[in-house]
């Protein structure tokens, strides 16, 4: 029983891992770098995945697929800033999703809308240790409302991934 | 029900609770991250403001070095100002009217896409060359600011 | 019939559109050609403004930043030429590369000796006729001691007294012999680095290059070491105050058309910091310490840059006193930064450099 549990958490994980990378590239896709009037905006769909994994596997998982997905997108030509980008943008999203998510009162659009917020933090961060000037936290509070934004989005459309993944779950086991 | 032992014997307690609908506890983060906002906005705000009767410099940083630092009054012809940076060269146009970057050969293009830079405040950051050109507030009686050229 | 009928219906309907497009067209053919004539004469006139464009570029090489900064008509020209010639000459010159014909001269022996282009064996002579005219004060051999303390790199240290005795004899630069035919050798052990006079070499060299273009103003920032000439306006040169990188202790007015070096040496940018003592990268190259002096840089200008280069290095390292003393000996144009805020300007150069606040000159001969 456990070791099927266990199987079966995997088997989700590595599939939401999956999911995480062809969003990163459907997103590339769908929205070219430079599109968007705010420097380094992006809807974070990947995110999506990363939600999905926090709320039907767990916790570590949900963290492995965040750095897992960094790691990936480096190993497949990626460059080593956009790495430290995503690493520590997904981490630091990562750590307060996981923190909301155990709170009453707050749901996924909460949960999704502090991990997004949290991002764009995390990255102005990045940018000012990379171009060793503080000019850029000029561009948080818009990357901040921005990225809140599209939090929200990313919550609603994980929802009706999570009951999914659930229905499918069901089926397999029975 | 196989499944739903599966669930509340393992892996229940790490989960967290599901809650798909729009809860309190969400206006609380909504208010936090306004405010947020807000108090970096209102200061940015107030800096500009202070700064806004002074000259206009450009700054031209790279790795928290600063390159070029000039009133932009100086420049009554424009002038092409070109950086060799890790990933290929930039090309940033100064005239004593603006500031942009023209070329850029770095993969994201955020730089060219940011457009005129005119206020102080204003800026384009290009990450992978680490490079930054900004206009920043002068000082008026500043006599540095005459200065061609710096010896260090 | 109903074909015929059809062919007149398309033929009149063709007529009837194609009279206005022709019209269109060919009022669009004007408008065309007055578009092209525009931008033409609109071209035309700007490539005449760019005639005397001013382009500036700055780029990583000689491990540090390098900026041009160049006016004419050849200005883009010129521009690349600089540029490639600023990495034949680290090629040759670095000490890091070890390709460059100062890593050759440092493997080699008096049974072997190597053979040099002319710029580098040119700047080698010349640096040890400094360095017998400074009595040793700076010396190209100093790399062993340099090495050990390790500056600019990630292990960078205090040695022990024992290190150091150890190496010091091998910093002197009679040891290294220069042979007819660009060749040279240095003796056992010995090793040179020129990082002390390159930039200043380098500078005089591209100075003298540029000279072939058709330029106005030409400014070299090599890392801090500035030559500049202009024909067309005065330039103006800051001093950077040692205290904080961000000010500047004095200007220096520069006259048309002068052609000028201006560098300065101070122990401000590279040191180590150990048990609260700042350790200098300017050695005394008779201890293999760093060379103590009440001095918090030397700025010399003239125009001759690796004479500004061994000088300002040297001058920093006697210390007030004898630096005055050696830089009228030597007719040194030079400003000396002291801790107590005074600048002493040699007496040559008054008029020409103006004090920033907090700081006071004062005139020597």
């Amino acid at each position: 029983m456990r070791m099927k549990r266990t199987a079966y958490d995997l088997t989700k994980t590595a599939m939401m891992l999956a999911l995480a990378l062809i969003l990163s590239i459907v997103e590339a896709w769908l929205l070219p770098r430079g599109i968007l009037p705010i420097p380094g905006f992006k809807l974070g769909l990947a995110n999506v995945a990363i939600l999905v994994t926090l709320y039907s596997v767990g916790r570590k998982e949900a963290l492995a697929v965040a750095i897992l997905r960094s790691v990936v997108i480096l190993a497949f030509g990626g460059n080593v800033i956009g790495f430290m980008f995503s690493l520590l943008g997904g981490v630091s999203a990562w750590a307060t999703m996981s923190l909301l998510s155990d709170m009453e009162h707050v749901s996924i659009y909460g949960v999704s809308m502090a991990g997004a917020a949290t991002h764009a933090v995390g990255q102005i961060l990045v940018a000012i240790f990379v171009t060793k000037t503080v000019y850029v936290i000029g561009y948080l509070p818009y990357l901040t409302l921005a990225s809140s934004f599209a939090g929200a989005l990313i919550a609603f459309l994980t929802i009706p991934v999570v009951k999914a993944l659930d229905h499918i779950g069901n089926e397999m086991i029975q | 029900m196989p499944k739903k032992d599966g669930q509340s014997n393992t892996s229940a307690k790490a989960l967290p609770k599901r809650r798909f609908r729009f809860c309190l506890g969400d206006v609380f983060v909504i208010v936090s991250i306004l405010l947020f906002c807000a108090i970096l906005i209102v200061g940015t705000w107030i800096y500009t403001r202070k700064n806004k009767n002074k000259p206009p410099y450009v700054r031209i940083t790279r790795d928290g070095q600063v390159l070029l630092e000039k009133d932009l009054r100086e420049f009554s012809e424009p002038m092409e100002y070109r950086i060799d940076g890790d990933h290929g060269h930039m090309v940033i146009c100064i005239s004593s009217e603006k500031v942009y970057v023209k070329e850029s050969d770095c993969p994201d293009k955020i730089c060219v896409h940011q457009g005129d830079l005119k206020k102080p405040g204003d800026g384009a950051v290009c990450l992978p060359n680490r490079v930054v050109v900004e206009i920043v507030a002068g000082d008026e009686d500043d006599t540095s600011g005459k200065v061609d050229v710096i010896s260090k | 019939m109903s074909s015929l009928q059809k062919t007149k219906k398309q033929d009149k309907r063709f007529t009837s559109e194609k009279e206005p497009a022709s019209f269109l067209w060919k009022r669009s053919r004007a408008f065309v050609a007055f578009c092209m004539i525009t931008a033409t004469l609109l071209f035309s006139i700007t490539g005449c403004r760019s005639a005397e464009k001013e382009t500036t570029r700055s780029f990583f090489a000689l491990d540090t930043y390098i900026t041009i900064t160049l006016k004419g008509k050849d200005s883009e020209e010129a521009m690349n030429d600089a540029a490639n010639y600023i990495m034949d000459l680290e090629r040759k010159l670095s000490r890091q590369d070890p390709e460059s014909e100062i890593s050759s001269l440092n493997l080699s022996s008096e049974e072997a000796p190597v053979s040099l282009s002319k710029e580098t064996y040119d700047l080698l002579s010349m640096v040890l006729e400094y360095s017998d005219k400074t009595e040793g004060r700076f010396d190209l051999t100093i790399a062993p001691v340099m090495d050990i303390w390790g500056f600019g790199t990630e292990d960078a240290h205090v040695p022990t007294k024992e290190e150091i005795t150890e190496v010091l004899p091998l910093v002197d630069y009679r040891k290294v012999h220069l042979l007819p035919d660009n060749k040279a050798y240095l003796e056992e052990g010995v090793k040179v680095d020129l990082g002390g006079a390159a930039k200043g070499y380098i500078g005089d060299l591209l100075m003298e290059r540029l000279d072939g273009y058709k330029l106005s103003k030409i400014i070299l920032d090599l890392g801090g070491n500035i030559c500049c000439k202009s024909r067309s306006d005065e330039l103006n040169i800051g001093i950077i105050s040692p205290l904080s990188s961000s000010e500047l202790c004095c200007t220096y007015s520069l006259s048309k058309g002068q052609n000028c070096s201006v560098i300065t040496s101070g122990a401000y940018e590279r040191y180590i910091e150990e048990n609260g003592v700042r350790y200098g990268h300017i050695m005394d190259t008779s201890t293999g310490y760093p060379a103590e002096t009440d001095l918090l840089s030397a700025t010399v200008i003239g125009p001759d840059g690796t004479k500004g280069d061994v000088y300002s290095t040297t001058l920093f390292s006697l210390g007030s006193e004898k630096a005055m003393e050696l830089s009228s000996r030597e007719g040194i144009d030079c400003i000396l930064c002291m801790e107590n805020g005074t600048l002493w300007v040699s007496s040559t150069l008054e008029g020409k450099v103006n004090a920033q606040e907090g700081w006071t000159i004062e005139y020597f001969s």
